[in-house]
């Protein structure tokens, strides 16, 4: 008997659109919400966000590194960049903070098969209290 | 920056030297390695490059505030060329993590010279060493003899001293497969004197046992320290036993199985723990229960432990959801949803609390939250009757398909309390812009509320010819089926107009509308045959092929297959246009008329 997992699997590889997802939740820090997707929407063209009370959830489309939050000029005190895939069904995530103005990577945990990124959000909300779920 | 380690690393400004200079520096910085080092590299440039990097090392803990931030700088900025050096000092370094000056830029070294495998993989045979060097095994290396009688040591020497067990719970975060080769020695540290030792070796099992099982020695002591003093060495515990638990469940292991029972008991009591942190990890522990089980299907934690206990977890759960910690709230609702499955009789009795949490503004994972009330609504309706209005003021905000789900739900009991949707139920499912996922669940609850009262529904068929107008496409069969059932010929109606439209193109029908329709009144899917069979002999190829699907499903209907007589012929003019699915719906339509013709 296969599993659910082996089960989802076969359905994604063959039936459903594979896919990744990647997002950025900034923890705004002394800045408000409104400031930081101001901010974004500044470097950015219509960015797809998400506001939660304490946090802006950005759907990136490409992938993020130190080096392309430094250059969004976003000034959060903190980004987590979660990055899951269908095909792999695993997930990694990245926690940045801002250093002297920039982004500096300062934990990182990487997720298995099987998993499509749950235990990295996982991981990360244990952790530090972020937000990070594709929903 | 005018560092001497950066200026050495900067003797190779050229961007296309630095590869090399990185490659130079990592080989001659292994220590087992040193004397080894290639030809182009002669030993005072080893020795050079050392030395500055022991002296930056040294840096960080110098009383002055700048140099020690400087120096966690100019180490960041050298871990992205030469990562393995500083992995091998990742003990010295993890110290560091402690003060706030150079926390992050030393995080940020560890984070990224982590990401180098191979590094890891040094750092690691170094601890190993001296594991396998020791006479005396385990307790004998220098870190851990020291850490099991700890009792009169100083803060500081008992920091250095449990380091290279910190640093290794860096390292399992990452690699945690690489690790199993320390997996012994980080045991023996639980049952440590020093709450440090306890407290980073219990880390080392909550994110190694997150995904990698090596053995269970580690599963007594991690139940003991459940109940340590140090709040983050309880919370630890119990998410490196969760994971084991069911973990090891998914996988059908069967040796040495941990007691899910006692989990579950230990999760449950501190579920009221003093410590939100402990609070909310043990919470977590109940959320990520769900295994498949070999011959059993899914398994979540109920099924495990008797009705008493259960209570008890829903209970301090529902508890959980009206803290004020944000972190609780999220793990809370996260462990609450999934138990409509297994226990919706007993999260019924939550209804109130559950609609206040699902249906206020900004509460976390609302979404888990409201897909538990659905699924829970299902069985039992009655229990959310009260909130009606609250369901359907929420449709005003467009809340996704649970809110629609709980408003069919109760329509199935009282219909009058969830009246007052059908309007906005109707605009939705006529507004362009709603979801396509959205409408064919709209759909479906319009279907269900006017097969229990079709007298509600004086305009039904109207709206129904008006959406097919601005939307042709999917997420209309259960309308059709309810319609069928009341009133066949405006069913037929409707279907044919559909029909005609499958030129255009953003209308398609499913064979499942076919087969819904037809199996309620073949009188509805009738009228038309004729335009299907014009649509296949006269189409384009992409219009004639979705005619044929839609016939297709007239063959699931096992009975009135008379009804596909016309389409034969056109069929087989047309066979050799299509491909893939149309095809073999094709060649079975025909298959299906000649056995037809036999008979």
């Amino acid at each position: 008997m296969r599993s659910t997992t082996e089960k989802l699997t076969v359905f994604i590889l063959f039936i459903y659109p594979m896919s990744s997802w990647i997002r950025v939740t900034f923890d705004p820090g002394d800045r408000s919400v409104t400031t930081v997707e101001e901010q974004l929407r500044e470097a950015l063209e219509d960015p797809d966000t998400v506001r939660w009370p304490d946090a802006l959830v950005w759907k990136a489309q490409a992938e993020i590194d130190a080096e392309r939050l430094t250059d969004l000029g976003v000034e959060a005190r903190r980004a987590l960049v979660v990055w899951a895939n269908d095909t792999a069904m695993a997930g990694d995530g990245r926690l940045y903070e801002r250093i002297d103005g920039r982004f500096v990577p300062v934990d990182a945990m990487s997720g298995a098969e099987g998993f499509v990124g749950r235990d990295v959000t996982s991981y990360f909300q244990r952790e530090y209290g972020l937000l990070a779920e594709h929903q | 920056m005018t560092d001497p380690l950066v200026s050495f690393v900067g003797r190779f400004a050229d961007a296309d030297d630095r590869t090399q200079a990185a490659a130079i520096l990592e080989e001659i910085s292994v220590p087992d390695v040193e004397d080894a080092s290639p030809d182009y590299v002669d030993d005072e440039f080893a020795r050079e490059f050392t030395d500055a990097l022991d002296d930056v090392v040294a840096e960080l803990k110098c009383e002055d505030e700048t140099q020690r931030r400087d120096a966690a700088e100019i180490l960041y900025e050298v871990s992205q060329f030469v990562p393995t050096p500083l992995c091998l000092r990742g003990p010295t370094l993890v110290t560091s993590l402690d003060d706030p000056t150079t926390r992050p830029y030393i995080a940020g070294v560890l984070t990224t010279v982590i990401d180098h495998r191979d590094s890891v993989v040094l750092a690691i045979e170094a601890v190993r060493s001296d594991i396998e060097r020791s006479p005396s095994g385990v307790a004998a290396i220098p870190f851990l003899s020291r850490i099991t009688k700890q009792r009169d040591s100083t803060d500081e020497q008992s920091s250095l001293d449990v380091a290279p067990l910190r640093f290794l719970s860096w390292i399992a975060k990452t690699h945690d497969n690489a690790v199993e080769p320390v997996e012994p020695a980080v045991t023996a540290a639980l049952e440590a004197d020093d709450p440090a030792a306890r407290e980073y070796g219990s880390r080392f099992f909550a994110v190694t046992w997150e995904h990698y099982v090596g053995g269970n020695d580690a599963v007594g002591p991690l139940f003991a320290l459940t109940d340590d003093e140090n709040p983050r060495t309880r919370a630890n515990a119990l998410t490196a036993l969760g994971h084991r638990s069911f973990t090891q469940l998914e996988r059908n292991e069967h040796q040495q199985p941990v007691d899910v029972e006692r989990i579950v008991e230990a999760a449950t009591a501190h579920l009221a723990d003093a410590d939100n942190r402990v609070r909310s990890n043990a919470a977590a522990v109940l959320s990520e229960t769900e295994h498949e089980v070999v011959d059993e299907g899914l398994q979540c934690w109920p099924d495990y432990v008797d009705d008493e206990l259960t209570e008890l977890v829903v209970e301090r759960l529902i508890d959980g959801l009206n803290s004020k910690h944000w972190g609780l709230q999220r793990q809370a609702a996260r462990a609450v949803s999934g138990l409509e499955r297994s226990c919706p009789d007993l999260l019924a009795t939550y209804a109130d609390a559950l609609v206040e949490y699902g249906w206020t503004t900004d509460r976390p994972n609302q979404i888990q939250i409201k897909k538990a009330v659905a699924k829970t609504a299902k069985h039992h309706p009655d229990a959310f009757l009260p909130h009606a209005r609250t369901f359907v003021e929420s449709l005003d905000d467009r809340q996704g398909r649970w809110p629609l789900s709980v408003i069919e739900h109760i329509g199935t009991v009282d219909f009058d309390a969830v009246a007052p949707a059908v309007d906005l139920l109707v605009d939705q499912f006529m507004a362009p812009q709603t979801n396509r996922l959205i409408r064919q669940h709209v759909a479906a609850v319009l279907g269900s509320l006017y097969d229990g009262r079709p007298d509600a529904f004086p305009d039904w068929v109207e709206h129904l010819h008006a959406a097919v107008e601005t939307d042709g496409r999917r997420g209309v069969r259960k309308p059709f089926v309810a319609i069928a059932q009341r009133d066949p010929a405006a069913a037929a109606s409707v279907f044919h107009e559909l029909c005609s439209r499958l030129t255009e193109p953003d209308v398609s029908i499913s064979w499942t509308t076919t087969y819904s329709l037809g199996q309620e009144d073949p009188a509805a899917i009738e009228p038309a045959i004729d335009v299907l069979v014009k649509h296949v002999l006269d189409g384009d190829v992409t219009t004639a092929a979705n005619a044929v699907d839609v016939l297709y499903g007239i063959v699931k209907l096992e009975t009135h297959h008379d009804l596909l007589e016309p389409a034969r012929v056109p069929i087989e003019r047309r066979l050799d246009e299509f491909d893939g699915r149309t095809r073999e719906n094709a060649q079975t339509i025909l298959e299906t008329v000649g056995g037809t013709n036999g008979e």
